[in-house]
C-alpha cells in the first residue's frame, strides 16, 4: 500500500506517464458510459491521482484508503488536498467491505508491494458488487519472490501460498522476470472471471474487458505491473469505440511497456520539429534510435520537470 | 455381434452395500424424518399433540408415532419400492424423497422387522425376515424352461384388533434380531447421549413446532445456534429464489469459545443437513478466501433452503451434506462467501485488539440474540441486504451496555504475591477485587 516514506510519486517519470495514460483513457471511458463515478484509491501523502481525477474527470466522491502502519493521521489529514476526500484508515480488505461498491466506481489499488493473498480478497469484495461501467485497476511489484527467503518462488512454495488461485499448469519458469507478469495476469483474470461467472449464473450477463497491461520500471527501481479493465455487459461496444485508438490499450496477454527516453528538453523539441523525418533525426547522431522510439510512444504523457523558485 | 448384459440390481446391493453409506445415527434420524414428514402433512406449522417415541435396547429398536401413518396405496406404490418411481406424486415441503431412507435404515439395524401403519382408511402390517426375503424367488417359464428371478415383493397383512400396536393414526416400526454392533451401540450410554444431542440439533425446527420426541422415555429439547442481532450488530443478509428454491443467507457473530461449532449451518426445509462446516464445501480456503482459524470462532453462517418440491433441494440421500454442484447451491454460495468475507474482515480486526478475548466475551454477553428459528421467521424486508453491520471495535463502547467492566493491570510478581498472602486472597483475581473494594471503601466512593 502507500508508502509516504518513499519518494514522492510525482517525481517518478514512469509512474507519472502511466497515470497520464490512465487519465487519457479514463476520460474517454467516462464519456462513453456517462455515469456518475466514485473514485477509490490509496492516497498516500501526495494524493496525486485524487487531484488529477477530481480536476480532469470531475469526480467529487472520493475515498482514500490509508493503510500504512507508520502513517500518522495528522499528517495524512494535513495533506488531504480536498476536504471532500473521505479518509478511511485500515487495510483495504477491511475498508472495502464498508464502502458502497454498488455504485459506478473507478478503483485503483496501487499496491507497492509484491503479490499477496489480500489483493485477491480485495478483488472478491469488489467484483461481487461492482456495477457495469466500473473500472478496476491493479498495480503491484511484479517480482514473484518469497518474502521470507527472498528467492524466486517455486511451484511448491507458490501453490502453498496462493492455493487454488494459481494457474493450473504453472511451472517454475513462470515466476521468472520475463514471465511473472503473465502469471499474475492469469491469476487476476481467472479470479475476476470466477466472480463474473457467478454473477452471470444470476442472470447479470456481465463480462470483464481488459484494457490495461502495463510494465514499467523507474530508473533502477522496482519492476511494476499494472493490470486493469472495465466490467460491462456482454454485448458492450466499448472496445470497438475510440478507446482502441490509444496505442497503450492492451486487450490480451501482450504488455505495453512504458519506457522513458533519456532526452534533454532541447532534444525533445528537436524530435517534435522533425517528427515525420526519423531518418534525418538518426543521421544527426544527436538522438539514438531506441530513445526516439521510446519518445514517440510516450511523448504525449511525459512529465517535464523544472526547478522553480517559489 | 451384439448381445445383452444383465444390469439388474441385486438385493444384496440394497441390504449390504447401500447401508454402508449411512451411520446408525443418521439411519435413525432418517426414520424420524419420515414421521416428521407425516406431521407436516397434518399441519405444516404446528406439531403440538404429535409425538415420536424411540425405544432402543440390546434386543430391539422401536419407533412409534401418531403422525398420520401412510396408506396401503402409498405402501404398495412408493414406500416399499426401492427408489422413488417417476410417477410418484410431488413431495411437498418435506425432506423424504429418494425412496431409500426407511428400507436402508431397517436393513442397517437388524434382520427382522415389522412396519405397521394406521390411517383413517387402512390398518396393515408388513413383516420382513431379511434372510428369507433375500432368497425369495419367483419362477417363470420361458421357452419351456423354468427361470428363477429375484422376487422383490413384500407381503402385508390387514390388522385386526388383536395384533395391533397402534390406536391412533400413525406408524409403528420394530426391528429385532439386531446386528451385534448395533445391539452393542444401543446399550452404550455415550451413544445414546450423542444421539440425543444429534436429534436435538438436527430436528431443532420440528421440536420448535411442538412435536414431542422421546428417547427411551426421556423427552428431548430443542437446541440451536443464535446470531447477535441488535441496533449495533446486524448480520449479513441476502435472500432470493432460483428454480423454485428459496434461499436465505445470514452470516454474523455468535458465542465465542469453541471453534468446533463455528462455521456454516445449512437447513433444507428446516432440517439441518450441514453443521458447523468450515471446509471448502462452504467456501473456506477456496479462491482468495481464508482457511478456518480459531480466531474466527465467533463466526456463524446460516443458509436456509426451502422448496415445496423437495426434489429440487440439493440434499444428498444421507441428508448429511449437500450436493455442492447444484446450481441453487452455487448461487447461494456466492452470497455465503461474500457474507463470510465481511464478517471475517471484522474478526481479523478484533484479533488485533489488545485484549481480544475480553472483547469477544463482552460482545457476546451484552448483545441481543436471535436463535435460528427466529432468524428463519424474521422479516428482513426493511433490512439492508448484502451488508454486515459490525459492532464498534472499541471495548469501552460495547461495554457501555454492560453494568460492569473488567479492570486489569500487571504488578511485580513478588509484591503481588506478598499482597495476596497479606489480604488472604485465594487468587490474583480475588486480590484484584479486594484492591478495588479497599480503594472504593477508603476513598468513600460507595456512598456517592
Amino acid at each position: 500500500m502507500n508508502s509516504p516514506r518513499k519518494i514522492n510519486y510525482e517525481l517518478r517519470p514512469a509512474k507519472f506517464t502511466e497515470r497520464k495514460m490512465l487519465l487519457a483513457s479514463l476520460t474517454s471511458i467516462c464519456r462513453f458510459y456517462n455515469l456518475d463515478y466514485q473514485y477509490i484509491g490509496f492516497g498516500g501523502l501526495s494524493f496525486t491521482d485524487f487531484k488529477l481525477f477530481h480536476k480532469e474527470l470531475h469526480i467529487n466522491k472520493m475515498t482514500s484508503i490509508e493503510g500504512g502502519d507508520l502513517l500518522q493521521k495528522e499528517r495524512v489529514e494535513f495533506n488531504r488536498p480536498f476536504s471532500f476526500i473521505n479518509l478511511e484508515y485500515g487495510l483495504s480488505t477491511t475498508i472495502l467491505t464498508k464502502l458502497n461498491l454498488s455504485e459506478p466506481s473507478i478503483i485503483w489499488l496501487d499496491y507497492d508491494n509484491a503479490l499477496e493473498n489480500h489483493m485477491f480478497e480485495d478483488i472478491s469484495i469488489i467484483f461481487r458488487k461492482l456495477p457495469a461501467g466500473s473500472i478496476y485497476i491493479f498495480t503491484s511489484n511484479r517480482e514473484l519472490k518469497d518474502k521470507n527467503t527472498g528467492n524466486q518462488y517455486e511451484v511448491e512454495s507458490f501453490s502453498k501460498k496462493f492455493g487454488s488461485l494459481i494457474p493450473f499448469d504453472v511451472k517454475n519458469v513462470d515466476f521468472s522476470g520475463t514471465e511473472n507478469y503473465k502469471t499474475i495476469r492469469k491469476m487476476l483474470l481467472g479470479h475476476i472471471n470466477s466472480f463474473i461467472d457467478e454473477r452471470n449464473l444470476l442472470n447479470e450477463n456481465l463480462k470483464f474487458y481488459q484494457l490495461f497491461n502495463f510494465l514499467y520500471q523507474e530508473n533502477g527501481g522496482a519492476k511494476m505491473y499494472t493490470f486493469g479493465g472495465v466490467i460491462d455487459k456482454k454485448n458492450s461496444n466499448l472496445t470497438d469505440s475510440n478507446i482502441n485508438n490509444f496505442e497503450f490499450i492492451e486487450l490480451g496477454e501482450e504488455p505495453h511497456r512504458i519506457n522513458i527516453p533519456n532526452l534533454t528538453i532541447k532534444e525533445s523539441e528537436y524530435i517534435d520539429k522533425n517528427f515525420d523525418d526519423e531518418d534525418s533525426i538518426i543521421e544527426s547522431r544527436i538522438i539514438e534510435e531506441h530513445d526516439l522510439k521510446k519518445y514517440k510512444q510516450t511523448y504525449k504523457y511525459l512529465p517535464n520537470y523544472f526547478d522553480v523558485r517559489l | 455381434m451384439s448381445g445383452i448384459i444383465n444390469g439388474n440390481p441385486t438385493k444384496v446391493f440394497f441390504i449390504e452395500m447401500l447401508t454402508r453409506d449411512i451411520s446408525i445415527t443418521d439411519a435413525i434420524i432418517d426414520l424420524l424424518d419420515n414421521s416428521i414428514d407425516g406431521a407436516s402433512s397434518i399441519n405444516k406449522n404446528d406439531y403440538s399433540n404429535l409425538y415420536i417415541h424411540l425405544t432402543l435396547n440390546e434386543n430391539e429398536f422401536i419407533v412409534e408415532d401418531n403422525c398420520g401413518g401412510f396408506s396401503l396405496d402409498t405402501a404398495q406404490k412408493y414406500a416399499f419400492r426401492f427408489g422413488r418411481p417417476e410417477d410418484a406424486p410431488p413431495t411437498t415441503g418435506t425432506v423424504g424423497r429418494f425412496g431409500v431412507g426407511m428400507k436402508r435404515a431397517l436393513f442397517k439395524m437388524g434382520k427382522v422387522f415389522e412396519v405397521e401403519s394406521k390411517t383413517d382408511d387402512d390398518h396393515f402390517q408388513i413383516d420382513v425376515d431379511v434372510a428369507k426375503w433375500k432368497e425369495q424367488k419367483t419362477i417363470e417359464e420361458k421357452d419351456g424352461v423354468d427361470v428363477k428371478r429375484d422376487d422383490w415383493n413384500f407381503n402385508y397383512n390387514i390388522i385386526d384388533d388383536q395384533s395391533k400396536n397402534l390406536d391412533n393414526n400413525g406408524t409403528y416400526i420394530r426391528v429385532t434380531d439386531l446386528y451385534d454392533e448395533v445391539s452393542n451401540l444401543f446399550t452404550d450410554e455415550s451413544f445414546l447421549n450423542d444421539l440425543t444431542d444429534d436429534i436435538e440439533r438436527i430436528l431443532n425446527f420440528s421440536l420448535e413446532k411442538g412435536i414431542t420426541i422421546k428417547l427411551n422415555g426421556k423427552t428431548l429439547s430443542k437446541k440451536g445456534i443464535y446470531l447477535l442481532m441488535s441496533e449495533r450488530v446486524k448480520p449479513y443478509y441476502y435472500e432470493g429464489e432460483k428454480n423454485d428454491v428459496k434461499f436465505r443467507v445470514l452470516a454474523g457473530l455468535s458465542h465465542t469459545g469453541d471453534p468446533s461449532v463455528a462455521g456454516w449451518y445449512i437447513y433444507c426445509n428446516d432440517r439441518l443437513v450441514v453443521e458447523a462446516d468450515s471446509t471448502e464445501l462452504t467456501g473456506w480456503g477456496v479462491r482468495s478466501n481464508v482457511k478456518f482459524h480459531p480466531d474466527y470462532a465467533m463466526f456463524r453462517g446460516i443458509l436456509f433452503l426451502d422448496s415445496d418440491d423437495t426434489l429440487k433441494l440439493p440434499l444428498t440421500t444421507t441428508k448429511k451434506g449437500i450436493d455442492s454442484t447444484a446450481n441453487i447451491y452455487k448461487t447461494s454460495r456466492t452470497y455465503m462467501e461474500e457474507g463470510m468475507n465481511y464478517v471475517l474482515s471484522f474478526l481479523k480486526d478484533v484479533r488485533k485488539l489488545e485484549d481480544s478475548d475480553d472483547y469477544r466475551n463482552t460482545l457476546d454477553e451484552v448483545e441481543e440474540k436471535k436463535n435460528v428459528v427466529e432468524l428463519k421467521r424474521e422479516n428482513f424486508n426493511s433490512y439492508d441486504s448484502r451488508k454486515f453491520f459490525a459492532p464498534d471495535l472499541s471495548p469501552d463502547v460495547i461495554k457501555t451496555k454492560k453494568d460492569s467492566v473488567r479492570i486489569s493491570f500487571s504488578a511485580p510478581i513478588k509484591l503481588a504475591g506478598k499482597a495476596k498472602v497479606h489480604s488472604g486472597s485465594k487468587s490474583y483475581k480475588e486480590l484484584g477485587e479486594n484492591i478495588f473494594d479497599y480503594y472504593t471503601k477508603m476513598e468513600e466512593l460507595l456512598d456517592e
